[in-house]
């Protein structure tokens, strides 16, 4: 799997700003609030080759869902096809893409 | 106007490189705008740079060297005409293939720029897997690039930089390649000076 999950949560002016491009989930601060937040505002764009876009939504879903931190989650699967190689600006297949190219 | 593209893979850098050429463009003088072009509908790498007290125009929704195309043209038309600013940086998303938009600014009509450099970032800790499943995007990126930038290199010893190195002049890319850590802004003067700034 590779990918860059990447996500800004803004609360009173401050904005943390968290990106990952690490299997292992480890993950860099660009920003961080001062310290902790009543209420927040967030979105998060996940592009991952390897997995199919829905196990993608799931997961995330999944692990939103586990922090209890979100009143309310969007979550939608959009853009059609990632793939680089496609050459088709129509295609909207957002199946697995190989990890290695066929 | 000049205009600088900063390209790479996925999750690269180019963002936190971008944010640390805010300082010396400033410190420069030059009147300088940055587009910003993300796959998604919602921007994230924009705010971040904005956090730099900079205005950004975002370009979202596809690809800026394909379906965006006009977008970035159109774009540079308005700042060029609103600010005419010396130099903008483009930032494409991880996917863009930065050949098609070198093409496709050349020669326009109405738009003055007098030089496009390309700026690839290369993620040393994930070059392998890169390599990989990207060789075709890694290899357009080189192709058009006047500066390489090795990020990440922290992940990396010496022997596996140096083989990185060679792997990348593989690809028949025979400028400048520039070791550093964007996040901590550790070896990105060398690009900067590299660039003229």
């Amino acid at each position: 799997m590779v990918g860059h999950i990447k996500a800004n949560f803004k609360s009173g002016g401050q904005m943390l700003s968290v990106s990952t491009t690490s299997l292992e989930g480890r993950a860099s601060l660009k920003s961080a609030f001062d310290g902790d937040v009543g209420e927040f505002e967030g979105a998060m764009n996940a592009l991952v080759y390897g997995i199919p876009a829905g196990d993608l939504k799931a997961a995330i879903k999944e692990a939103a869902e586990e922090t209890g931190a979100f009143s309310k989650l969007v979550l939608k699967v959009e853009g059609g096809c990632d793939d680089p190689d496609c050459g088709d600006p129509d295609c909207a297949d957002h199946g697995p893409r190989p990890l290695v190219p066929s | 106007m000049r205009l600088i593209v900063v390209a790479g893979l996925l999750g690269v850098g180019k963002t936190s490189v971008i944010v640390r050429l805010i300082e010396p463009l400033s410190e420069s003088g030059r009147k300088f705008a940055i587009i910003e072009n993300e796959f998604g509908s919602t921007g994230i790498d924009g705010d971040v740079i904005e956090r730099g007290g900079v205005e950004v125009r975002d370009l979202r929704g596809g690809c800026v060297c394909c379906t965006l195309k006009t977008g970035l043209i159109d774009t540079l038309r308005t700042l060029q005409i609103g600010m005419g600013p010396d130099v903008a940086v483009v930032e494409p998303s991880g996917i863009a293939d930065p050949s098609l938009i070198v093409r496709a600014v050349d020669g326009v009509t109405g738009l003055a720029i007098d030089d496009v450099t390309v700026v690839a970032i290369v993620d040393a800790e994930r070059f392998g897997t890169m390599k990989r499943m990207f060789e075709r995007p890694l290899r357009n990126q080189l192709s058009v690039a006047g500066h390489v930038l090795l990020n990440k290199v922290d992940a990396v010893d010496a022997d596996g930089l140096a083989g990185i190195e060679e792997a990348i002049r593989g690809f028949g890319y025979a400028g400048p390649i520039y070791r550093a850590r964007a996040d901590t802004g550790e070896g990105l003067d060398a690009l900067f000076r590299g660039l003229g700034l």
